[in-house]
């Protein structure tokens, strides 16, 4: 059975093989050990014979020792290889060995005036029961020293990185010493420097240092009896050169854990100035004060985008053919980018050509001004400079002016002057709208006695039609409106007037006794009354059109004015005018699928031609496929019936964005299918009517129920309708393009995308 | 253009004045086409019924949303596969859940992943809220809860030309089992899947083979956090990476989390919460202001819980030098090493050995209504347990539909924050409120489908305006 300390021996010197040095084998309680008697077992090998026993010599240190040393290396050599340990302030410390575990030493720390007797068991490495011991006694009280300190540990030494603005140079020495430096070798009485000897063993100096730069520090110390050291020490290095930072570098230490990599900064683009402006404006960015102009500017480099697209051009204007009067016009076009454009009356360089056109101050809208002469074809051709020199392609503005005309000296005519007659109870507004027979711009006032110029003008206009809304109408007023127009000639046409009303709420009529009298008997007290849709347009509606209520001859009877006393007197007497106009500028429902399907549903019937195929076709064709972004609707390619490519369909929104451009899709979509002849043709054989029916007051109503099932038309919007199919007619127009015409602002109304 | 010449007419139409409150037929027609993206027939029964006032329109729409259920297949498919309404309903609701996430498809990393395209649904995630839509004995909370893995259940659930590259199974490189796309086709359920491993003896572009096998089925625990699919989508674009807990930490995945199931942005603490991190010592700058932990504090510390996940890339090519294929599947350290002891705190520095500790974090944020929640959390489950202990999941879900049936995104946000910038109209706190409300009553119902019924049967859903 080996003993405690052997196990834990044999273990440390296991350890020996990969430290080379040991560490204390126990935590420190001598307690531990039990010296076994191992001398006196046989001292040989139990397998080989082989004799084992070995002697210790070359003890040391031995005697006296100078009372000022602060440490010493323990040191004895063995006959045969051996494992040494020895016990120290009550510690156990295995000796380092030498390669061939002969000789063994371990430093240990001294103070003065102490007897040391520090016992040393050393094991064979052969067989660890086989051991020999000695006692190393000696003593620290010698006072004769002439020993001069031994200096060690002189740093730093090498290069250090040049951005090091300090060091610490050092020296230790063995014994309680002062010490000196100098920058050139001389005697320590002539060195200026002293070092900070804080325990009087470490010496130490803080420096001031400088990139690029070579260092060298002769050192000399002396101990307490005056001994000086026989040879200088020399501390040497040097700093390195700074090497240039780099902008993305400079970025990576200070931006990028708050903006992200430089090449995908959230800073892109910019400037030092914003930057430097961040830096002292924005409190949790305070901590970069310590940048440098220079550093700054770096960074703002690095996070510069390159620009390498050429500005686009668009709107090019202007085209078409200018009136023959015109001796000028501006020409304009418009960049994506902030840019200087040219223009030329042929294709050449940039640089080639003569006519700079004036920039807005974004540098976007591009204009100039050139004269022009009648019946002449003009092409400019222009391209477009950004700052960072790209040149666009080029871009024509093309246009005519006309011959100069005859004599105009005829007034345009108005006509077709709407709305008129009366609106129910609760119009708040209205279209108002007259055609002219010629270009002409008109105006339009509640006063009859005010100049053309004085009135005001409709929004839509500067064609043969003109239209604009109105609101603030109020029930029980008249309103008369002034029209007027004048023609490219100046020539003013005579007034003419727009007449309607509002009917008052209640028309002085008693709405509760035409309620009780009409109503009650199916949708009880108006108090509790079961009418869902508390407003004239409804009630109207629902007399035209719900089953129950079409068979009543006496409901057929009431006029506008007695429903809206009704409606009235329904919502306690308050008005119910209402409008959509919030709902169709906030929110659209319909995803490309919604929108196909509607379109399906209102222009495709359930027959198998090939005619009717090609209009659902065209309807998948424009929107399921072409225009699937605009209309939303999340799918991706693990679906089936999902055309088109990955990134389109992973980015198509479920919640589309009734945006201008989604507006211009529908129009495009209407457009479109009500091209192909059999859309017209199916449209009205699923309301119920064919391209010879009359357009109607309720031929209307069918085809607005098929359009918007549920939603109420008025009186007003089936008059409208109307008007666009007489319109049409008198236009030379056939039957099915004149009922196309009715349905193309009914496919384009927000209603039809809502429901 | 025959109507060329009417463009200019358009406005004589417009606007159409109506009522303020819809009829029967209008609101049918409104409810009908959120839930299936189409307009209803007019010659359907139902139609016909709601116009003859014999079924309400709310009551037409929820047997819509009623007869779309999962109760075939042990509850994880449609019984009226053939029945468009419901199969509409279906496509609308996943494709809808589909757009709530933030990240919709994989990484670019280095390379293309074209082939993981291949097996893995990136609809994956969806499929979570919607089997708990369309699956009755499945609540919402389930979603963040147990290791299970969903995919599609589609027309075609092993299709011979794989799905997106549309490559045949003849061509695909090397497996050494029978395997099987991600389904292709419309969609009929969501299926679990265990042990979806496909080893391979593939050939990389210096044409030497290699033998390996891709594994789809690892999971982190809690659900939706933790499942494979949402890490891959979430994960840092470099494969193979070790989190070291100071600047490589998997935060892409815990800030979507913030956005996914909160529908907050980060920040979601306030600047006075971060001073208990502040730490001019750390050698990570973020560690040094509070405008930099507003952020940090909450998906740093959070994505400690995935800390062992990491991307691994496989190539294979067909020929020396060409035709490579990158597919990309989830790994885990803690398979590799035995985890090491919790680093409970969150560490000041980088640490080498942050990936290999024990997968523990904290949950760190305000609520929707102002509370600072502070969790220590084991791992993902943790995390989802402590996410279905709050309100604001719930909050969340019902914000998403709240906007989707009314186009009106309610604000969710820590909105008593002092520094919080927007000042909410009255209309804006009467939709937070009502948001508020329904995900409260969410939480204790724990019925998507009962959340949809409430939000049509709100008063406003019936306004021609929505009470704009």
């Amino acid at each position: 059975m080996p003993s405690k300390r052997t196990i834990k021996t044999f273990l440390c010197f296991i350890g020996l093989q990969l430290l080379f040095s040991c560490v204390p084998v126990s935590g420190g309680d001598s307690s531990d050990f039990t010296f076994d008697s191992s001398q006196d077992q046989a001292q040989t090998n139990p397998t080989t014979n082989e004799d084992l026993s070995f002697d210790i010599f070359d003890v040391k240190p031995q005697g006296s020792l100078n009372r000022n040393l602060a440490s010493a290396t323990l040191s004895l050599r063995t006959t045969k290889p051996a494992v040494c340990s020895y016990i120290f302030e009550n510690q156990n410390y295995m000796m380092t060995l030498s390669s061939d575990f002969k000789l063994h030493e371990s430093p240990i720390s001294l103070n003065p005036n102490r007897d040391y007797s520090i016992n040393v068991l050393c094991n064979s490495t052969r067989n660890s029961q086989i051991s020999n011991n000695v006692v190393i006694k000696f003593d620290t009280k010698t006072v004769n020293d002439v020993e001069p300190p031994m200096l060690s540990s002189l740093l730093p030494q090498g290069t250090l990185s040049a951005d090091t603005m300090s060091a610490t140079i050092q020296v230790v020495t063995n014994e309680v010493s002062t010490c000196k430096y100098s920058t050139s070798p001389q005697p320590y009485s002539l060195m200026g420097s002293l070092f900070d000897s804080a325990n009087k063993l470490l010496h130490t100096k803080l420096i001031s240092l400088s990139p690029d730069t070579n260092y060298l520090f002769y050192v000399a110390c002396m101990d307490q009896n005056n001994n000086i050291t026989n040879n200088l020490g020399m501390i040497s290095f040097k700093t390195d050169k700074p090497q240039p930072i780099s902008g993305s570098d400079l970025y990576n230490t200070h931006c990028m854990n708050c903006h992200g990599a430089v090449n995908v900064s959230t800073k892109r683009g910019r400037t030092a100035a914003q930057i430097q402006s961040a830096i002292i404006n924005i409190g949790a960015m305070n901590y970069l004060t310590s940048l440098t102009s220079t550093q700054v500017e770096l960074i703002a480099n690095a996070l510069k985008i390159i620009d390498n697209e050429a500005p686009i051009l668009s709107n090019p204007l202007p085209m078409g053919t200018l009136a023959g009067t015109t001796t000028s016009t501006i020409l304009k076009i418009t960049t994506h980018e902030k840019a200087s454009c040219r223009a030329h009356l042929s294709d050449v360089d940039y640089s080639q050509m003569n006519i700079i056109m004036n920039s807005d101050q974004g540098g976007f809208e591009h204009s100039v001004s050139r004269g022009v002469s009648e019946d002449t074809n003009y092409t400019f051709y222009v391209r477009c400079q950004d700052d960072s020199g790209n040149i666009s392609r080029v871009s024509t503005i093309n246009f005519r002016v006309d011959k100069k005309p005859a004599v105009d000296n005829i007034a345009p005519i108005i006509s077709n002057q709407l709305p008129s007659g009366e609106f129910v109870s609760g119009t708040t507004q209205t279209i108002l709208s007259i055609n002219t027979n010629e270009l002409a711009e008109c105006r339009y006032s509640l006063e009859s006695n005010l100049s053309y110029a004085q009135m005001t003008l409709f929004s839509q206009t500067n064609s043969s039609q003109h239209t604009s809304s109105i609101g603030g109408l109020r029930d029980g007023e008249n309103y008369s409106y002034t029209v007027q127009c004048r023609d490219p000639a100046m020539n003013i046409s005579l007034k003419s007037t727009i007449s309607f009303s509002v009917v008052d709420g209640n028309n002085g009529l008693d709405g509760l006794a035409l309620y009780n009298t009409n109503c009650q008997t199916c949708h009880g007290a108006i108090s509790t009354s079961t009418v869902d849709q508390k407003n004239a347009q409804a009630i109207q509606n629902a007399i035209a059109n719900q089953p129950q209520m079409q068979g009543i001859t006496y409901l057929k009877q009431l006029n506008a004015n007695q429903i809206s006393a009704i409606a009235y007197a329904l919502n306690n007497n308050q008005n119910d005018g209402t409008a959509i106009s919030k709902l169709e500028s906030k929110y659209t429902i319909g995803t490309r699928r919604a929108i196909a399907s509607k379109f399906v549903e209102t222009f495709v019937t359930s027959s198998t031609s090939s005619s009717n195929q090609a209009v659902k076709n065209k309807i998948d064709e424009r929107i399921s496929n072409e225009d699937k972004g605009i209309f939303g609707g999340a799918c991706t390619d693990h679906s089936t019936n999902c055309p088109g490519n990955e990134v389109a369909q992973i980015n198509a929104k479920m919640l589309p964005d009734a945006t201008s451009s989604r507006r211009a899709s529908l129009y495009i979509s209407c457009q479109v299918v009500l091209d192909i002849d059999q859309s017209v043709d199916n449209a009205l054989s699923k309301s119920g009517l064919s391209i010879n029916s009359p357009a109607s007051d309720s031929n209307i109503g069918l085809l607005f129920d098929h359009f918007y099932p549920g939603i109420p038309s008025s009186t007003a919007v089936r008059g409208n309708l109307i008007s666009l199919y007489n319109n049409a007619k008198n236009e030379g127009l056939s039957n099915r393009d004149a009922w196309r015409m009715v349905m193309d602002p009914m496919c384009k109304s927000p209603l039809f995308e809502l429901f | 253009m025959k109507t060329k010449v009417l463009a200019t007419l358009f406005i004589v139409l417009s606007p159409f004045c109506m009522a303020d409150t819809l009829s029967n037929v209008a609101i049918f027609q409104r409810c009908y086409r959120h839930l299936t993206q189409t307009v209803p027939n007019k010659t359907s029964a139902l139609f016909q019924q709601v116009k003859s006032g014999s079924i309400s329109p709310l009551n037409a729409c929820e047997s819509v949303l009623n007869k779309t259920s999962f109760t075939a297949n042990s509850n994880n498919r449609l019984s009226n596969t053939n029945d468009d309404e419901a199969l509409n309903v279906l496509r609308t609701f996943n494709y809808l859940h589909y757009s709530w996430f933030a990240n919709k498809t994989f990484p670019p990393v280095s390379s293309n992943f074209g082939a993981s395209k291949d097996f893995f649904d990136y609809t994956g995630p969806a499929l979570y809220f919607t089997k708990s839509l369309f699956d009755s004995t499945h609540k919402i909370s389930d979603v963040f809860k147990g290791k299970m893995h969903y995919e599609s259940d589609r027309t075609d659930n092993d299709p011979s030309i794989s799905p997106i590259n549309e490559r045949p199974k003849s061509e695909y490189p090397h497996f050494t089992v029978p395997f099987r796309f991600a389904a292709k086709g419309d969609l009929l359920g969501v299926r679990e899947f265990t042990d979806k491993k496909f080893p391979h003896t593939g050939r990389n572009p210096s044409f030497t083979q290699f033998g390996g096998r891709l594994e789809f089925d690892l999971h982190w625990g809690g659900g939706i956090l933790g499942s494979a699919i949402y890490l891959m989508l979430n994960m840092e674009e470099v494969s193979q990476t070790r989190f070291d807990g100071g600047r490589l930490v998997p935060r892409k995945w815990s800030r979507s989390v913030v956005h996914d199931f909160l529908c907050r942005d980060i920040p979601i603490i306030r600047l006075s919460d971060t001073t208990r991190y502040v730490d001019y010592n750390s050698q990570m700058s973020f560690r040094h202001n509070g405008a930099c932990l507003k952020c940090h504090a909450t998906i740093d510390q959070m994505a400690g819980v995935v800390r062992s996940a990491y991307l691994s890339a496989t190539l294979f090519t067909t020929q020396p030098n060409t035709g490579v294929y990158r597919a990309a599947h989830m790994q885990d350290y803690h398979r590799e090493f035995t985890p090491s002891a919790a680093q409970r705190n969150w560490t000041s520095n980088a640490e080498a050995d942050y990936y290999r500790r024990a997968p523990t974090g904290r949950l760190f944020m305000r609520t929707t209504e102002g509370e600072l929640i502070l969790s220590e959390l084991d791992n993902a489950q943790s995390l989802g347990d402590a996410l279905a202990d709050l309100d604001d999941p719930y909050i969340c879900a019902a914000k998403r539909y709240y906007e989707y049936f009314t186009g009106i995104s309610a604000n969710v946000d820590d909105v008593s924050d002092p520094d919080y910038p927007m000042q909410l109209s009255n209309e804006d706190k009467q939709h937070r409120a009502e948001v508020i409300r329904l995900g409260k009553e969410l939480k204790t119902h724990q019925n998507l489908k009962e959340t949809i019924k409430s939000i049509m049967a709100l008063p406003l859903y019936k306004e021609s305006d929505y009470g704009l």
